[in-house]
């Protein structure tokens, strides 16, 4: 498995729930940046996700599952998008190692980013390097738009995506 | 003094719950509550919208079983459109359902039940998880994801997505299958059929050997509801059967009356409220729902294999098989039967059919869609006005449906094996899983890092704080 890693190869996770405003800030953020790497509306509503350059996958989801470890293990760098409640204690905008772990205490029916890892590892012989890129939410009601403060640190996640991209030459072509 | 222990979160249950554990002054649990925090409001934000979209909004209410509550939701809109959809729409939006309980069950077995069944309720909680079990059976592991991942395959397929899904509309769907997606379901099915026949082996062997711990967790009467058609079991669209804890048959009805023989009661200490069987009034018409009510309420299965092991559940018991651990043996049964009819329904003629949608529409302002999701029956019960437009909205989602069960099961295993005098990570495990078993969805909604779904508390007779465990 791990030789048919492509070099720089880059998997993005959006999860979240997108009625609950802040809670789906990752859906917000990969749409942007999908746009930003040229993508038109009609390229981007038809799937939850998108191959927008050959090494580079975007994907959204609700969750966090098991089989997502076996399309982690095909990626050199997968970075989690999520959103996180001020209680968590962390930087507005959050970038984080994530660690290959069993994390906490294997709450509810989703995994989280450290376990998808781990599964990657033990179960397909690949451990990417992984990252969580999150957000503090703000605002976790029902309804589809972002709160204003959270709104503003998708713009900055959205960069720090877009630098990511570049950074391993996956900018799309001719976009 | 007496105390109180208070689990929070539940390890490795869905969305915001607590158990509180009340101790007596011996240090006995007196009493023991299951407690629901998060409100779920879908209901009022669904008001305004336009009907048709209802089946596109509400799969956000849950993660791990959006086809239930997508499928639900179409059913319900066909009533308020007044359309039948065509007998192909019907199959594949069957198909789409099978997809879910074989993907939601698998994802069950895998990362719920078999850190139990496989280590025991004792086992250091740092190896009773998936951890554990990619340690000791990683084929088991990598089977359990498979499964997983061809229901989700079968869904992929058909609705072109796994999550916000807009393809069951009202009349029908909106795509049909194509002949590569039916032959690529098909080309698996038999392999993942031998994967459910080795879980279900696991399971056996574990229940057959523990019959001790089985008997004393959470083994109690009750009446048991489910979805039949002419007997069968029935996941997509039949009558509801009732029956009492002796097995007798205590009624059948037309799911879409569901107000005539259902009825809630709100509690003080949870958001989520009690179902009932209305005649019989609360509590004596407390009832269970999901896998083993399921298999309890039917007489028969239409596949062979999974036909062939309710004959082997059934000789459990004389009338219903009562104990909550064998939730986990009918869960697997009927994985079995999902991934049987799924060749059923793809060896069908009109499988492949373009005849999927019934646009006459003619708007009658109400609709009921009834199904049997994964963790029991789902209830959607749409009004709108004469343009469609939706006046008013009731769901009872199938984990509310075993609230009782979970509640009940809660305190019957902390009054079987916690002691307040020396509570241990395996009494408290114990509990856990008397939740797990019933594999509740509470309040899969929001998930953001921080909002971890459960705390136990233990408070004294007086109601003095004693302890917490949380498990995050």
């Amino acid at each position: 498995m791990a030789s048919s890693v492509m070099a720089q190869s880059l998997l993005i996770v959006g999860y979240g729930n997108d009625s609950r405003r802040d809670d789906g800030v990752a859906a917000h953020i990969l749409v942007r940046l999908l746009e930003r790497l040229g993508l038109g509306e009609d390229e981007i509503g038809g799937d939850d996700e998108l191959d927008p350059e050959p090494g580079l996958k975007v994907l959204f989801l609700h969750q966090l599952a098991p089989e997502l470890a076996e399309l982690a293990a095909e990626y050199e760098t997968v970075v989690f998008v999520d959103a996180h409640v001020p209680e968590a204690g962390w930087d507005p905008l959050s970038w984080q190692s994530v660690e290959s772990a069993v994390e906490g205490g294997m709450v509810g029916h989703h995994l989280r980013p450290g376990t998808v890892i781990a599964l990657a590892d033990q179960l397909y012989g690949q451990k990417p390097q992984a990252y969580l890129l999150s957000v503090q939410g703000h605002d976790f009601d029902f309804g589809w738009t972002l709160s204003p403060e959270t709104e503003a640190l998708a713009e900055r996640a959205v960069d720090k995506l877009l630098q990511l991209v570049a950074e391993r030459g996956l900018m799309p072509a001719g976009r | 003094m007496g105390q109180k222990i208070t689990i929070d979160p539940v390890t490795r249950v869905e969305g915001h719950a607590r158990v509180t554990i009340h101790l007596d002054d011996n240090n006995k649990v007196a009493e023991t509550y299951l407690h629901i925090d998060q409100f779920r409001g879908f209901e009022k934000f669904s008001e305004g919208r336009l009907y048709f979209e209802m089946p596109s909004i509400t799969p956000r209410i849950c993660g791990i079983c959006p086809v239930s509550h997508h499928l639900a939701a179409a059913k319900a809109c066909d009533a308020v459109a007044g359309v039948e959809p065509p007998r192909p729409a019907t199959l594949l939006r069957k198909l789409l359902h099978m997809g879910q309980i074989v993907q939601s069950h698998a994802l069950h077995f895998f990362h719920l039940a078999s850190p139990d069944l496989l280590f025991g309720f004792d086992a250091d909680p740092m190896i009773r998880n998936v951890t554990g079990l990619l340690e000791v059976n990683p084929d088991l592991a990598l089977k359990a994801i498979r499964l997983r991942k061809y229901g989700q395959e079968v869904i992929r397929h058909l609705s072109g997505r796994k999550i916000h899904m807009n393809w069951a509309v009202p009349g029908g769907v909106s795509a049909p299958l194509s002949e590569a997606s039916r032959d690529a379901i098909l080309a698996e099915n038999e392999e993942m059929i031998g994967i459910a026949q080795l879980g279900l082996g696991v399971a056996k062997e574990w229940l057959s050997a523990n019959q001790d711990v089985v008997s004393r967790f959470a083994n109690f009467p009750s009446m048991y509801m489910g979805m039949t058609n002419d007997g069968a079991l029935e996941l997509y669209d039949g009558n509801m059967r009732l029956i009492d804890a002796q097995g007798n048959l205590v009624t059948e009805f037309d799911p879409a009356d569901y107000l005539d023989y259902v009825e809630e009661r709100s509690a003080d200490w949870t958001y989520l409220k009690y179902p009932y069987y209305k005649p019989m009034g609360w509590p004596n018409g407390v009832y269970r729902v999901a896998p083993l009510a399921r298999l309890n309420i039917a007489d028969r299965i239409t596949t062979p294999l999974a036909n062939e092991e309710l004959k082997s559940f059934k000789a459990l018991a004389e009338g219903p098989v009562q104990a909550t651990l064998y939730y986990h043996y009918a869960r697997l049964i009927e994985a079995l039967y999902g991934l049987e009819e799924i060749r059923v329904l793809c060896e069908d003629e009109d499988i492949l059919s373009e005849d999927i949608l019934n646009t006459r529409i003619q708007i009658t302002g109400h609709g009921v869609g009834t199904i049997e999701a994964p963790r029991g029956t789902l209830w959607h019960d749409y009004h709108t006005d004469e343009n469609g437009v939706i006046t008013r909205v009731n769901l009872i989602v199938a984990t509310g449906n075993n609230n009782w069960a979970m509640s009940n099961a809660v305190d019957s295993v902390a009054k079987e094996f916690v002691d307040g005098n020396g509570v241990t990570e395996g009494m408290l495990n114990r509990v856990e899983a008397a939740i797990r078993a019933y594999d509740p969805c509470l309040s899969c909604s929001t998930h953001a890092v921080g909002q971890m779904p459960m705390i136990i508390d233990i408070v004294d007779a007086a109601g003095e704080p004693v302890e917490r465990f949380v498990r995050d």
